[in-house]
């Protein structure tokens, strides 16, 4: 059990984790709306939601405190749906 | 806290792998969870793919409403936030915290619901089916499915809740964690989702 | 972690709880009566698939003839039958065989767990398994008949109900193969926890028997190959019902990306499948050469290895589908790389009998057989892994031959031996050995003559998936070979009759078995036959590895996993007398 100050540190750290959160949400909206080019724009977009996505994974979902086993069984279906993304660019992306 | 504790000494030292001391419902719902990031990834990898073989999207993609949608996006956040802590207060001991927590929680995603309902209503209001053209089969396919998720995440909580109201939950302490596990991930989705569809 | 309770072992033998009929028999939590389920759902379904066989090579040989306790094949119910036919083998019989069967009765009790880890899950993935069977068979009554796209379900033939003339057919054949899909994912969740979580004091990661490996290995490929096609599934279900078109090309949907999704999960599938079958042979091979199995830690790298490639290789199936030929090359490389770690185990299990004290019973028997007859089809493997020669043979009988030649020696063959190995510890009955080696010989010669004919119609050119190939003249001189094919496949099916003769008469009347029949070392083998509700009269501990046998050292030729070194007083249940004969 923990002690009452690390009790509330503890909270603290995750009402700070849906602080940034939401002002990572605002900022991809803000990016939305900026007048760059398209690619800077998703670059730009899809970065923030990863980061966001990696916060929630580690803060929210203890990914920080777990053991090697879950880390495999967390991050190696998303690897394995990016690769067959990757490998499909040739035959769906591009065929038209 | 090792699982090997109570067993003879000369066996304890050939049994200490990594994959022992971790509870079984965590390694369940990972597990669970790992099949729905390949079921979802297979959606997403479909979407962005024909999404750039067909171009031409955005025009489709300039009718849904990414007001709704971020506001959404923060109600979603939000939930995680309560969820969390009301795991939060399940370490802690924190009575009256767990059923705060729990039906901040279930409100929040009954509201992302209820917004949700809104846009959907005037999207087909304005003549936008899952007919009418492949963005649109993938918006109502893909957030559906986010939404029926976030339903049983809701009933999740709400079984939980009971049981928190019937001082229950003490007995069966990561049931919260578990639970908050599987809302967590659909917020993740969501985090996704949502720049895929609105944002672009 | 406060709430992170370490994982508590519990053993010893629960008393028995007084259940009614159906909670002990039917909606049982016990993983040793959910195993039986899947047994019999699985038997029961290879009736089914079987008969299918029988009709789709009876039309083969003698085109539009009575066929004997059916009548004539029409066009469209060829389609159908040949559709059921692979989606009721594939999905209703090979894995509910070894791995709803074997693997829930052996994972816990070669672990040496009370029970799986989830057990109430357990008994909610057989059921979800029996409403997919359920639903599978509705599918032969509905107006229109059931599906008929092929196993495969390729779009766009698939996804639009005018193509094939079947309307709910295909629906349902969709709602059905989802929902195996979320049972062995349930499954899955059970194989792993188990395997990883529930193992006893001693039970480390390399003593783990080689059966419980592979079904851990196929639940991991299973979990993450299946997802990308339930989201395909989905979609197609939504181009069938709602009339949206994912995989239509009208309005902009690819069908190629279908066979990509299906593919993606089909080829890690033939390892899920495969695999298990692996193990069983692994685990009997060593048992009647009573010499270790040879290579241990290569094999499961070995394992590990065919996992990760089996994720790379699965447009090889797509060679002839208009791919991208920037593809093909690298897939080629993937697929024939792959052949590296089958070699591995074959030679492995060669090796193995090697010089051993070979007993050739029934399981030893299908065992071996299996092995000889899957070195055919992964020799032939190679040859259709190569993208120039497949070109020339992917639509031929060729390939019809080469995937029977290597789903039934390991899912078949591996699961008859598993049958009458470890049919003594489930039902407490010893099998008979005559029956068993008459339905051994009647399988392995039958098969083979059904499949080498195939081979050869197939390397003659002769394309699969036609009805009637009697209207082709270049097809004529092929005609024999399917009539060698079909009195073949007549012969295999009446040799499963001694196999369900013996079954039945063991199950009553067959002589009671003794805790260790075959002197095997696993933990199975150190509790009664059948095991109690809870497995283990004592907590199990382990010493040893699992295949220990004929040790010149050592006072009898095998060493129970549980039996300390070199300490006098028996520690558990490891006290094993050499009763009773052999």
């Amino acid at each position: 059990m923990e002690t009452l100050l690390e009790s509330a540190a503890t909270r603290a750290h995750y009402i700070a984790i849906w602080r940034w959160l939401v002002v990572l949400a605002i900022a991809a909206l803000g990016v939305s709306l900026l007048p760059i080019s398209k690619i800077a724009a998703l670059v730009l977009i899809f970065g923030i939601a990863v980061v966001k996505a990696a916060m929630v994974m580690r803060d929210y979902m203890h990914l920080k405190a777990e053991t090697l086993i879950i880390h495999a069984i967390a991050l190696i279906p998303i690897l394995l749906f990016i690769g067959l993304a990757l490998t499909l660019i040739p035959d769906i992306a591009l065929r038209h | 806290m090792g699982a090997s504790a109570h067993a003879p000494t000369a066996v304890a030292a050939v049994n200490d792998d990594a994959f022992k001391d971790i509870a079984r419902g965590r390694i369940a719902v990972w597990w669970f969870l790992a099949s729905e990031i390949m079921v979802f990834g297979g959606f997403i990898t479909c979407y962005v793919l024909f999404r750039y073989a067909h171009g031409g999207w955005e025009d489709a993609a300039r009718h849904v409403n990414w007001k709704l949608g971020a506001v959404n996006t923060v109600v979603l956040l939000t939930s995680s936030l309560t969820m969390i802590l009301a795991h939060h207060a399940v370490k802690v001991g924190d009575k009256q915290g767990v059923k705060t927590f729990l039906g901040l929680t279930i409100a929040l995603g009954l509201t992302f619901l209820v917004i949700k309902g809104f846009e959907y209503h005037a999207e087909f209001a304005e003549g936008f089916t899952p007919l009418s053209g492949l963005f649109w089969s993938f918006y109502f396919l893909m957030t559906g499915l986010h939404g029926l998720h976030l339903l049983v995440g809701i009933i999740i909580n709400l079984s939980l809740l009971v049981m928190a109201l019937r001082g229950t939950i003490w007995a069966c302490g990561d049931r919260v964690e578990l639970g908050g596990l599987y809302w967590h991930f659909v917020d993740v989705v969501w985090i996704f989702l949502f720049p895929l569809l609105y944002l672009t | 972690m406060a709430t992170a309770t370490p994982s508590e072992i519990r053993v010893g033998a629960h008393h028995e709880p007084h259940l009614g009929f159906l909670r002990s028999y039917v909606f049982s939590v016990d993983h040793k009566v959910i195993a039986k389920q899947y047994l019999g759902l699985s038997l029961f379904m290879a009736l089914l698939g079987g008969a299918a066989a029988y009709l789709i090579r009876w039309q083969l040989a003698w085109p539009e003839t009575y066929v004997p306790g059916w009548g004539y094949v029409e066009p469209q119910q060829y389609n159908a039958i040949i559709t059921m036919h692979g989606t009721i083998m594939i999905f209703f019989v090979a894995m509910p065989f070894v791995l709803g069967a074997f693997g829930n009765f052996l994972i816990p009790l070669m672990v040496g767990a009370d029970d799986m880890a989830f057990p109430r899950l357990n008994m909610m993935s057989f059921w979800t398994l029996f409403v997919g069977s359920a639903v599978l068979i509705a599918s032969f009554f509905v107006p229109a008949g059931p599906a008929a796209g092929g196993w495969t379900a390729y779009a766009p033939l698939s996804a639009r109900p005018i193509y094939t003339g079947v309307t709910w057919g295909q629906n349902l054949w969709l709602i059905a193969v989802a929902i195996e899909f979320a049972s062995f994912l349930m499954g899955g969740i059970n194989f792993l926890t188990t395997a990883l979580n529930m193992r006893v004091p001693g039970m480390t990661l390399w003593r783990l028997p080689m059966l419980v490996w592979t079904e851990l290995i196929a639940a991991v490929l299973f979990m993450l190959s299946v997802g990308p096609l339930i989201a395909g599934a989905f979609m197609l279900l939504l181009d069938r019902i709602a009339g949206t078109s994912f995989f239509v090309p009208d309005k902009g949907g690819d069908p190629l990306l279908w066979q990509h999704l299906f593919w993606f999960f089909g080829h890690p599938e033939v390892y899920v499948v495969g695999l298990p079958g692996f193990g069983i042979m692994m685990e009997i091979i060593p048992v009647f050469s009573r010499k270790p199995l040879y290579g241990y830690k290569t094999i499961v790298w070995g394992m590990i290895a065919a996992g990760v490639l089996s994720f790379v290789v699965w447009a090889h199936h797509m060679f002839v589908s208009g791919i991208d030929p920037r593809l093909a090359t690298p897939f080629s490389i993937t697929t024939i790389l792959i052949s590296v770690p089958f070699a591995i185990i074959v030679f492995s299990l060669l090796v193995t009998l090697w010089g051993g004290k070979i007993e050739l019973t029934s399981a030893m028997l299908f065992a071996v057989g299996g092995l000889a007859t899957f070195i055919i089809g992964g020799v032939t493997g190679i040859f259709l892994g190569s993208a120039g020669l497949d070109v020339y043979l992917h639509g031929t009988y060729f390939v019809v031959a080469h995937f029977h030649y290597t789903l039934m020696p390991l899912a078949i063959f591996g699961g008859f031996a598993g049958l009458y190995f470890w049919f003594p510890k489930m039902f407490g009955r010893m099998m008979n050995e005559t029956l068993g080696r008459i339905h051994f010989l009647a399988t392995f010669i039958c098969f083979n003559c059904v499949f080498i004919p195939l081979f050869l119609a197939g390397v003659a050119g002769n394309p699969r998936r036609i009805y009637e190939m009697s209207s082709y003249d270049f097809l004529k001189p092929a005609q024999p070979l399917h009539v060698i094919a079909t009195i073949a496949t007549l012969g295999l099916l009446a040799g499963q009759i001694p196999f369900i003769i013996n079954f039945f008469m063991s199950l009553v009347r067959g002589r009671k078995a003794e805790r260790n029949p075959w002197h095997a070392n696993t933990l199975e083998w150190c509790t009664d036959s059948p095991p109690p509700h809870g497995n283990f009269s004592q907590p199990m501990v382990v010493y040893r590895d699992p295949y220990e046998y004929g040790n010149p050292d050592a006072p009898k030729d095998w060493m129970a996993q549980n039996e300390p070194p070199a300490a006098p007083a028996p520690l558990g249940g490891g006290q094993i007398r050499r009763t009773g004969t052999r």
